[in-house]
């Protein structure tokens, strides 16, 4: 259930993009004069893929970058381009990604360097099958010789093997070459580190049952499912400063870093639960600071130092990283 | 008892599912890269995006010395976050041209005055052309340009502290 939930999320969620304040390329929601090559160009940007946005193609796309898109497009067709040339200039710019019928019509690749002997080659994509089909067989076989599989079986079996050849054939991409790249930055050791962090602010005694389960999720950087049971626990004990702070947190790192309304709301609950405490203050700064406002961050640490009785024990960890902060500024030109 | 083996292509029927399924539920990479790494960059020519650096055109880029090109804008909050690293890399000796993408002068003052201002030259982007032409599929982006004008490398996002010496290395690289 859950791979389905995450399946739709990946499916509905929409890019959180800025906006600019310019506005739209003149032909991007202006049709052409000419309803003949209107035709033309509304037939190519019905195909072509907004980058931006995944599911939909340009025709149907808000984003500025596909409003250029369809600028671009009417205005080479209007100058007597072929729909068929700027999609292969497209493609020769983003690939296959770039138009829905990247499958159907391929454009011609720039010829590898194939040294002096120039032989006629065998298509790309028909050799690449050879593997596939060879492993099929040797499939067949070795449940035929090793396996003793009766002979009843094979029509059976055949069957089943085709029907994978059929799934590869349909999502396969054999000719593309591989390409292995580096781990993604891991989400669960942020979320570990957020935890920890705040615990050295909370602890040493263990925070309430349920915010131990929740880091537990946000440890493994689920952070909807941690914000989930901490509103559970803030249904039974609504001024739990800890809990709160715990949510806020949650909030944040499921919006990637993003500081949301909501999040701002349960850090000023947090706030308002505990007042006195490093803990909000301190995440809502560097909060802040992930959102590049760097100038409100600094204000704010700066007023809670002020306010900080002179023994409080986090007065010196949070001194030295407004100055870190200073120097994040005067570094970045402020 | 030899019935166990008429469950063979069950068997094999559930791999495959179990392969399809798998697939289905790994997280997938969103980056469209540009295909354009390894070509000459195009014939382009900008007006300056701000009052106090000039803008951008082909000529610029083919002046011998390799380049990073900036692709941001003063709307793109990410841009801001890798504003620290440019500096970084503009401290470096990396020379960095910028593309602003759909700005405003006076937007793009402000940035600068706030985040400061690692370029040489900025051309504005008024309708992405540029940003089409050479497979750039958002803000931020920087490219590698050696000094012939020609593509390099790519890399899709805002600059972390980590690609500051892939970057610095891919320059070097550019320029032998």
């Amino acid at each position: 259930v859950r791979a389905f939930v995450i399946l739709l999320l990946a499916l509905t969620a929409l890019p959180l993009a800025a906006q600019d304040a310019m506005p739209p390329a003149p032909y991007a929601y202006r049709q052409l004069e000419d309803p003949a090559l209107e035709a033309r160009a509304q037939g190519l940007m019905e195909t072509l893929r907004c980058l931006k946005c995944q599911s939909q193609s340009i025709a149907d796309s808000d984003a500025p970058m596909a409003g250029d898109m369809r600028h671009q497009v009417r205005t080479r067709i209007a100058a007597g381009e072929d729909p068929e040339a700027i999609r292969e200039w497209m493609m020769t710019r983003y690939g296959d990604y770039v138009s829905y019928l990247a499958a159907i019509r391929r454009p011609a690749r720039p010829a590898r360097d194939r040294g002096s002997l120039d032989l006629a080659p065998v298509p790309e994509d028909r050799v690449t099958f050879v593997p596939i089909l060879l492993l099929a067989a040797a499939a067949f076989a070795f449940a035929v010789v090793a396996l003793r599989l009766p002979r009843p079986a094979w029509a059976l079996l055949g069957a089943t093997l085709l029907f994978g050849l059929t799934g590869y054939a349909l999502q396969g991409s054999p000719g593309q070459a591989g390409s292995p790249k580096a781990a993604a930055d891991d989400l669960a050791s942020q979320g570990a580190e957020l935890v920890e962090a705040r615990r050295a602010i909370y602890g040493p005694a263990p925070p309430s049952r349920f915010v131990t389960v929740a880091d537990g999720f946000a440890r493994r950087g689920q952070f909807a499912d941690a914000a989930g049971i901490l509103r559970g626990s803030l249904e039974k004990q609504p001024d739990d400063p800890e809990a709160l702070l715990a949510l806020a947190n949650a909030l944040m790192e499921h919006a990637d870093g993003q500081l949301t309304p909501a999040a701002v709301y349960a850090y000023e609950q947090a706030e308002r639960a505990g007042p006195g405490q490093p803990g909000p203050g301190f995440f809502l700064g560097v909060a802040l600071i992930r959102s590049g406002r760097l100038v409100q961050a600094r204000s704010l640490w700066a007023g809670m130092l002020e306010k900080a009785p002179a023994d409080a024990p986090w007065r010196d960890g949070l001194a030295e990283r407004l100055d870190r902060l200073d120097a994040l500024i005067a570094q970045s030109g402020a | 008892m030899k019935g166990w083996r008429f469950f063979v292509p069950l068997g094999v029927f559930a791999l495959f599912l179990g392969i399809a399924g798998y697939q289905l539920t790994q997280p997938k990479d969103d980056f469209v890269r540009s295909e354009m790494i390894g070509r000459p960059m195009p014939e382009f020519a900008m007006r300056p995006a701000s009052p106090d650096r000039p803008g951008l055109s082909l000529a610029d880029l083919k002046d011998g010395t390799p380049k990073l090109l900036n692709i941001w804008a003063s709307w793109c909050i990410p841009c801001a976050a890798e504003a620290p690293h440019l500096a970084t890399l503009r401290a470096r000796g990396a020379p960095i041209v910028g593309v602003a993408i759909r700005d405003r002068p006076e937007d793009v003052a402000a940035f600068l005055e706030r985040y400061g201002n690692p370029f040489d030259r900025i051309g504005a982007d008024d309708l992405s052309e540029l940003q089409l032409a050479i497979g750039s599929s958002g803000v931020p982006e920087t490219f590698v340009i050696d000094g012939d004008g020609t593509i390099r490398y790519q890399h899709i996002g805002d600059i972390r502290e980590s690609d500051v010496p892939v970057l610095m290395e891919k320059l070097r690289e550019a320029g032998t």
